[in-house]
């Protein structure tokens, strides 16, 4: 029975991590943070946004525009579609349904210039004058020789050089987009390897894609996860080690809480399609909350011998896990799973800790180190100073809703993206994703945006609605190009124009054609953007960022396709919840103070203002993002903690001082090693715990003056 | 691909002055006439000057796909890619000076008997092209034949 009782924590440990062994593949963990932004229309446009080729183009310049950078692109663009992965997208290349489409329909996809002022004879002169003395070779059109027809204007010229697309003044431009649709990370990497070992040791060439973010940054995030939980482990050993001095109850303590961890992202993964890379990070930092229940109870002696329940240590595992049950009901995936991360994992430690191992006995032995300190603190003074500080600045704190400020800032491949932005001119524009129940609709929808905004590019502009060819044939109609037609031969003849060149002009067919419906399969082989989706079709526009508020009070068929946006939504549409969480949670964290530590409430409340005080300062030099006031409410419930073991009676004892010191030197190695993050949410987050654990620490030295 | 380059080296060679004299004439099958227009044409690093010398005095500079006119009445900047007949044409006067056969590769198939190189337009090229030939006699270039889908005839014979 001894043996078995000693046995079950190592037994549990080889359970769960057989179970993590065989279902860790059935639990996918996401890089990208905006899978876990809570789910409404703008991620639900972003989403369908990412389906179209034109979100995933690659881009590759080579530079000059000499000959051996034309058989430079030349080469490159060879080899990429040999893989049969790629596929050139290029204005150049004939598309064979456009042209017929264009060719039927000329007369309905250009501008129509309705003045008739001039006559049909000066018309006709002025067109033969220009042939005869243009300097240069002039080609005329025999379909309209009265010029009522005219190109529609390009907005964003693609400049072509040489026969080939041109990036502004850098060199050619080739454009690709990629063929498999299943928007993997998979799928996504086999593109970059691709494009990356095809350039290889080729100089003068410069490459982008909105995909490399997705393999570069999933990589860069996982590499920097690693890095921190492997910082954080080594730093926590080191420090258990030195603690702990008992080697036993360090195995047992690791597989504790390698158990808690595994067992948590087990059942995380059960609950969420996606688990964020985040929520390792933190969850690896959430270990070292836990084990300040051990360390509390290793000090107290309750390993040694059976003492009374200890209630200090169960007040502060309820506050903390009370805090993560409140904000897991936000409405955000990725604060769900941080929360029901920390609740699951916090419970299985604490049970452990508590209930297991009194069972399993452990030696006491004497740490290397003992806490000393005491300094004289003010700690009513603080804490009034502190109140001033939350007081004051709380009307100044400003949300930075940039969400790239929380994600990994890649900023070699932004320097890429800004410049084909730039040279493309797409820079400052914003993509539009259009939405209607049928493609006549999206037809009429863009001509709508491209009309209505100066600078916008509606790909689908190109073709017109039904109402439009009614409109047209009327007005075509109007012209009398019929009767027109025999003036036309005769006036042409006059001038000494070939007799009958002009005897297709105006031709039936090109005046009316039969309105053509164009079907999802004929706009996606003519290389236009559409998808269906619930019976939804969408195509985007681009739209210059300026335009944005106008778009958005007076188109209701058209969305917004910005991470910025879409972030500000969610955090809007969760405002509410995460204000009223944090009312919750600090009504309870005060509810703790005054049930448990009344009789200190002043030194026990310091642990709680000092630390807001001083990151709510911090708050007003910028920068203070979502992850900034998560850390802040959890650094909160955790200071509270600390208040509470201070409050008990014992706290002067040597073992209740080593263990409350220990136990912040730990969380400061668990999650102060997050500041060393090149991601914005994990830095924020580790900056935060630092400067709280940095106020708890100076605070724990403390003594009130005599 | 041969030769295209010997083709190339020859139309090079035609090239090779600061100024060649050139004679061009142009058949306009709408209007059933044929005009004759003489004048120079050089090659700078990065532009193409035509001076027309008959029948009337005018410069045409071709920039970056960009045609600027100039005669007695000023000047006039034309965007090249809005007319795809002249595009072309310059592309391949420009393609034939620089040697660059990949450009010619992308838009023509070549074919050469004795002292006749014809190419013909492949792909968007050939939506308005229908051939275009290149003559010489020994190595010197003769003539360029351009003839357009509308029916029109461009032909430049260099005068030496």
């Amino acid at each position: 029975m001894k043996l078995g009782t000693k046995s079950l924590n190592i037994l549990l440990f080889a359970i769960v991590g057989t179970l993590f062994f065989v279902y860790q593949n059935s639990v996918h963990v996401s890089t990208n943070l905006l899978s876990f932004l809570p789910e409404g229309k703008s991620k639900e446009a972003f989403e369908i946004y990412s389906h179209f080729k034109n979100s995933k183009e690659v881009l590759i310049a080579t530079e000059g525009f000499d000959k051996e950078s034309l058989a430079k692109i030349k080469i490159l663009e060879e080899k990429l579609l040999a893989s049969e992965l790629l596929k050139l997208e290029s204005s150049i290349t004939p598309n064979a349904k456009l042209i017929e489409y264009t060719k039927n329909n000329a007369f309905y996809l250009k501008n129509l210039n309705k003045d008739d002022s001039i006559s049909i004879h000066e018309t006709l002169k002025s067109l033969y004058e220009k042939m005869t003395n243009n300097p240069y070779y002039t080609a005329i059109d025999a379909s309209d020789p009265l010029g009522y027809f005219s190109p529609k204007e390009q907005k964003i010229p693609i400049n072509i050089r040489d026969g080939h697309l041109a990036l502004g003044d850098f060199g050619y431009l080739c454009v690709l987009s990629i063929k498999d649709t299943s928007n993997t990370i998979e799928s996504y990497e086999t593109i970059y390897n691709l494009v990356h070992q095809t350039l290889n040791g080729v100089q003068n060439v410069r490459v982008f894609s909105p995909t490399f973010y997705f393999v570069e940054n999933a990589q860069k995030i996982q590499d920097d996860v690693t890095f921190l939980i492997v910082l954080s482990t080594i730093l926590l050993l080191v420090l258990y080690i030195f603690i702990i001095k008992n080697l036993y109850l360090l195995i047992n303590t690791i597989a504790t809480l390698a158990t808690s961890a595994l067992l948590s992202f087990l059942l995380i993964g059960m609950m969420w399609s996606e688990v964020s890379v985040f929520v390792l990070a933190f969850g690896n930092a959430i270990g070292t909350l836990a084990i300040d229940y051990m360390f509390h109870y290793y000090f107290y002696g309750h390993y040694e011998s059976k003492k009374k329940f200890n209630t200090s240590v169960f007040y502060g595992f309820l506050t903390t896990f009370g805090g993560f049950l409140i904000f897991a009901w936000v409405d955000f995936p990725l604060i769900q799973q941080v929360c029901v991360f920390a609740m699951i994992s916090l419970v299985l430690s604490y049970l452990q800790f508590v209930f297991l191992f009194p069972l399993i006995g452990f030696k006491k032995a004497q740490p290397y180190t003992k806490f000393h300190v005491s300094i004289p603190l003010p700690y009513r003074a603080i804490a009034l100073l502190s109140l001033l500080a939350i007081v004051l600045s709380v009307p100044f704190l400003q949300l930075d809703t940039n969400i790239k400020n929380l994600d990994y800032q890649n900023v070699s491949l932004m320097k890429e993206e800004k410049f084909f932005k730039n040279a493309i001119k797409k820079e400052g524009f914003m993509p539009l994703l259009i939405e209607a129940n049928s493609i006549d609709a999206l037809i009429a929808h863009s001509n709508t945006i491209q009309k209505s905004f100066k600078n916008a590019t509606a790909p689908l502009s190109y073709f017109f609605d039904k109402a439009f060819y009614e409109q047209r044939k009327q007005e075509m109609d109007a012209l009398h190009v019929n009767e027109k037609k025999a003036q036309i031969e005769e006036e042409a003849t006059k001038l000494g124009f070939r007799e009958g060149f002009f005897k297709n002009a105006y031709n039936e067919a090109l005046l009316h054609p039969s309105y053509q419906e164009l079907s999802l399969d004929t706009l996606r082989e003519m290389g236009f953007d559409v998808v269906l989706r619930e019976g939804k079709y969408y195509t985007y526009a681009l739209v210059k960022n300026s335009d944005r508020n106008l778009l958005v009070s007076n188109f209701a068929f058209a969305s917004s396709i910005d991470a910025k946006e879409m972030f500000f939504n969610a955090l809007e549409k969760i405002a509410h919840q995460l204000l009223l969480g944090g009312v919750l949670a600090i009504t309870f964290i005060f509810f703790m103070l005054y049930v448990v530590c009344r009789k200190t409430l002043t030194l026990s409340a310091n642990y709680v203002l000092l630390p807001t005080a001083l990151i709510l300062l911090l708050a007003l030099t910028g920068g203070f993002t979502i992850a900034h006031i998560f850390m802040l409410f959890i650094m909160m419930l955790f200071g509270i903690d600390y208040g509470i073991y201070m409050s008990s009676e014992d706290s002067f004892k040597d073992g209740t001082r080593s263990a409350i010191f220990f136990s912040i030197i730990d969380t400061f190695a668990g999650f102060g090693v997050l500041i060393f993050s090149d991601i914005g949410a994990l830095h924020a987050m580790g900056l935060v715990s630092c400067i709280a654990t940095g106020a708890i620490l100076i605070l724990l030295m403390g003594r009130k003056p005599q | 691909m041969k030769i295209i380059v010997l083709c190339l080296l020859s139309l090079l060679h035609l090239f090779a002055n600061d100024a060649a004299a050139f004679k061009e004439t142009r058949y306009l099958y709408a209007l059933d006439k044929t005009i004759t227009l003489e004048g120079f044409i050089t090659f700078g690093e990065q532009n193409i000057i035509i001076e027309y010398v008959k029948p009337e005095s005018k410069v045409l500079t071709y920039f970056e796909e960009k045609l600027t006119i100039q005669d007695q009445n000023g000047y006039n900047v034309i965007d090249a890619q809005s007319m795809p007949s002249m595009n072309y044409f310059f592309m391949i006067i420009k393609a034939v000076h620089e040697e660059n056969s990949v450009l010619l590769d992308s838009f023509f198939e070549a074919k050469t008997q004795g002292d006749e190189t014809l190419l013909s337009p492949k792909g968007v090229a050939a939506e308005v092209l229908e051939e275009v030939r290149i003559t010489r006699q020994a190595t010197k270039l003769q003539s360029l034949h351009v003839k357009i889908k509308n029916g029109d005839r461009i032909t430049i014979e260099i005068r030496n």
